[in-house]
């Protein structure tokens, strides 16, 4: 009986430590502001694919920092509220002290994005040497996303692509990858959602080898319910005018 | 009378106030001059208001009151922008330094275990 089970167990072993293994140099970060209802599940589905993890909980009044801690997630916890660009510095910061880091993920704390799309633009940036693959709505499927919402992103494109060099299909995407050292050049600026077209004219500035992965959105109820609305969505372009008018 | 008295009083006041708040260390000479300057003018307007009637007829525009309008208006938009870019060089600070307190704090917790 002893004798069988050894090396059953070897057998068993083995896929685990190779799977713990796998993507050691990638940290995926997700800014985490009031998703106590869902943060532990999303970060324990990452954590399957992705050992390392940086929450960083950006101020917040629920219990989202409580279920973090239950998980093997890194967590930084911001004492205010200072919005989503600064929550995705911080935790950028916090990965950059590892040196083992050479990947850099950031990923939507609701659950709307799928494990399997950062796998695929992981790979895709590691093969194709590139330094940031961003994920794209439009160029895959999106699922229940409503006319409007659709109508105002497609605004936001325009803008951004007509402001900054670069030619992208989405720009307000949380999904993206990049390198170390597009990690250490970055440093957001803009604490709140601007951080997006902020990132998107970095990247135009720069010169920098970067591409557009279709993925997968699923909008359910409760991402609806969190996401950003229109009037909020409608605050981005506003934004975007005002930036670049100040920059100019 | 009395009411050139109370400006008079009121623009001193603000002035000497401003010139003895030494904590805003940070406002520049430039600022100070200007601040000067513009507390003198509105003491002279005070004085001889017929002196904004000939500054207003020497720019080309119909009255002195006209002209105060047309200031003011122009200061205002300028304290407005002043205090705007005031505040959002104040938000970046803020934001590192709440960055640092958090990623200290990341680190003594990471000690800890």
């Amino acid at each position: 009986m002893v004798s069988t089970l050894k090396p059953d167990t070897k057998l068993q072993a083995q896929p685990v430590t190779i799977m713990i293994m796998k993507n050691n140099d990638t940290a995926v970060i997700i800014p985490v502001y009031n998703e106590g209802q869902v943060i532990k599940k999303v970060v324990e589905n990452v954590l399957k694919t992705f050992p390392i993890v940086v929450c960083v909980i950006d101020g917040g009044t629920d219990n989202s920092y409580s279920e973090v801690a239950k998980t093997s997630a890194q967590v930084v916890e911001h004492p205010i509220n200072m919005g989503q660009g600064a929550a995705l510095q911080t935790g950028i910061e916090q990965a950059l002290k590892n040196p083992k880091i050479n990947y850099f993920i950031t990923f939507d704390a609701d659950g709307q994005h799928s494990i399997k799309d950062a796998e695929k633009m992981l790979k895709e940036i590691k093969k194709e040497k590139l330094d940031v693959v961003l994920g794209s709505r439009f160029l895959g499927k999106v699922e229940n996303m409503t006319i409007a919402k659709r109508i105002i992103l497609k605004m936001a494109i325009g803008f951004t692509n007509v402001f900054s060099k670069v030619h992208l299909t989405d720009t307000h995407n949380g999904l993206r990858v990049f390198t170390r050292n597009f990690a250490q050049k970055l440093n957001i600026a803009a604490p709140d959602m601007v951080h997006a077209s902020e990132i998107i004219d970095k990247l135009g500035k720069g010169d920098w080898n970067y591409k557009e992965v279709p993925i997968t959105i699923t909008y359910t109820d409760y991402s609806k319910a969190k996401g950003q609305s229109i009037t909020n969505s409608i605050n981005i372009v506003v934004d975007l005018f005002l930036t670049k008018g100040s920059r100019k | 009378m009395i009411v050139k008295v109370l400006l008079i009083a009121a623009i001193t006041l603000l002035f000497i106030s401003f010139i003895n708040n030494h904590s805003t260390a940070k406002i520049r000479a430039s600022k100070k001059i200007a601040i000067g300057l513009l507390s003198i003018f509105a003491v002279v307007t005070v004085l001889l208001p017929s002196a904004t009637n000939y500054i207003a007829h020497c720019l080309g525009v119909g009255r002195g009151a006209d002209l105060l309008l047309y200031a003011v208006t122009v200061s205002f938009f300028a304290f407005v922008l002043n205090q705007y870019l005031r505040s959002k060089q104040d938000e970046q600070r803020l934001v590192k330094l709440a960055r640092k307190v958090a990623l200290l704090e990341a680190d003594l917790r990471s000690k800890k275990k």
